[in-house]
């Protein structure tokens, strides 16, 4: 058998869970569909799971339904909902950007004690720049700076975080429609994301770490 | 012949066609096709509809037959009569007392059948009450499953957390005279819930915290975690506690 997949017997055997229980959150979207694993087994089909995922995902139901209704769950675990609250200490366990880049916003920002989808955004995109190794720590608070000021107007609309580079001094830039974009030959690109591209890659590595 | 009651009535008597929009009462006496979406508060088709797209309403009512061609939702639903749906359909509560066709997936809070239901995927409520016949060629999930068998039915799979399925003790005239009464049970490949009682039923695999098995069960596998009761009158091939 698969090493990766539970059985639906093992796991309610392991996280203490009933039937009920099981097809209720699955009625409520908590456990996504495809998680349902159908496999032929002596006694006829059964239905696995992927085991690690699945284990994470009850253990955080189960802590968190005292405090919250299911539907209020549903929101938290669905990563369309972009409502999501994460405590600093899980953001930075799980890898999601390095912890310096959580320190120069703090510097800048003050204590973050939990962190708003908004603020995972700014973090991630200024983690992202850094990265790309064209941008400094006092450079990269240009950008925070530039995305918490202009970034909520832009609502809905496509954009991307440019950052530009000349004669050793950046300018920040958040543009919209950026698909023709020309720079003087002393310019030079530093930094050129798609925010948009950039918030699937950011709501999947939330996702994958079980928020 | 259509009129057009007050602003924002739709009444549809005799034998027409119309386009689709957005009312706030919809009424179809006669004969009555509507080509396009429908939004209302309220829509009632007394006589012979075809909906050729979507309806969203709060109040539904359908005492005649109905054809809706897309999804459905609408937040409380009686049907009396005959109705296809060939799209999803979502609500709050729903009532069938009649035949009711659906080509997709059904969810909401309560179902209440009495009468004959066809489901060809997953119905997904928190209670179901079902008296009559039905086939879900899908999973039925809900919290609460009341069966009660007066016809051959069937379904692929049931989970929740109390299922029962009784044979009818009390006949209801107008149901039986409705369904074919030759066989009066359930056919299904698995049913788990933390409680679950049969009657009447022919199950591959039954799993459950507290399982009853009643007269008339065939059933091939049981697991079981707390306890297990099986009638004279069941066969039970194979059953494990875990």
């Amino acid at each position: 058998m698969d090493e990766g997949l539970i059985s639906k017997k093992d796991l309610l055997e392991q996280t203490d869970i009933t039937y009920g229980q099981l097809y209720r959150w699955k009625r409520k979207k908590l456990i996504p569909d495809d998680w349902f694993i159908r496999k032929s087994t002596f006694t006829g089909q059964e239905t696995f799971f992927p085991k690690e995922k699945m284990i994470e995902r009850i253990n955080r139901i189960k802590e968190l339904k005292d405090h919250l209704s299911l539907d209020e769950l549903a929101n938290a675990l669905s990563p369309k909902k972009k409502d999501i609250k994460i405590s600093k200490k899980d953001f930075i366990e799980r890898n999601i950007v390095s912890s310096n880049a959580v320190t120069i916003f703090e510097e800048q920002f003050g204590e973050l004690d939990t962190i708003t989808f908004q603020t995972s955004l700014y973090l991630y995109l200024f983690d992202k720049s850094l990265e790309t190794g064209e941008v400094g720590w006092e450079e990269g608070k240009q950008i925070i700076q530039t995305l918490h000021d202009h970034f909520p107007k832009l609502e809905e609309k496509r954009a991307s975080l440019v950052v530009l580079r000349k004669m050793g001094v950046v300018t920040v830039l958040l543009v919209t429609n950026p698909d023709d974009l020309y720079v003087d030959e002393k310019t030079k690109v530093a930094v050129l994301l798609d925010i948009e591209t950039e918030l699937d890659k950011l709501l999947n590595s939330l996702v994958t770490g079980g928020f | 012949m259509m009129t057009r009651e007050t602003k924002g009535d739709l009444v549809l008597s005799g034998n027409s066609e119309t386009r689709g929009g957005s009312f706030i009462k919809v009424a179809i006496n006669g004969n009555g096709t509507i080509n396009g979406d429908v939004e209302c508060k309220d829509f009632e088709c007394n006589g012979s509809a075809k909906i050729d797209g979507d309806i969203t309403s709060q109040y539904t009512v359908i005492n005649g037959s109905t054809n809706i061609q897309g999804n459905f939702s609408s937040d409380e639903i009686n049907i009396h009569g005959d109705s296809t749906i060939e799209g999803n359909t979502l609500f709050r509560s729903m009532e069938i007392k009649g035949h009711t066709r659906l080509k997709q997936f059904l969810k909401g809070d309560d179902i209440f059948l009495e009468g004959i239901l066809k489901i060809a995927g997953d119905c997904e409520v928190e209670k179901a009450e079902f008296n009559g016949a039905f086939t879900i060629d899908g999973l039925l999930n809900a919290d609460q499953v009341a069966i009660t068998l007066h016809g051959k039915s069937s379904v692929k799979e049931i989970g929740g957390e109390m299922i029962t399925v009784k044979r009818n003790r009390y006949p209801i005239l107008h149901l039986d005279k409705l369904i074919k009464t030759l066989s009066k049970e359930l056919h299904a490949n698995l049913i788990e819930g933390d409680v679950v009682k049969l009657e009447y039923t022919k199950a591959k695999v039954v799993r459950g915290n507290t399982v009853e098995i009643g007269p008339g069960c065939e059933v091939e596998y049981i697991e079981y975690s707390s306890n297990l009761q099986v009638s004279e009158k069941a066969v039970v091939d194979k059953y494990k506690k875990l």
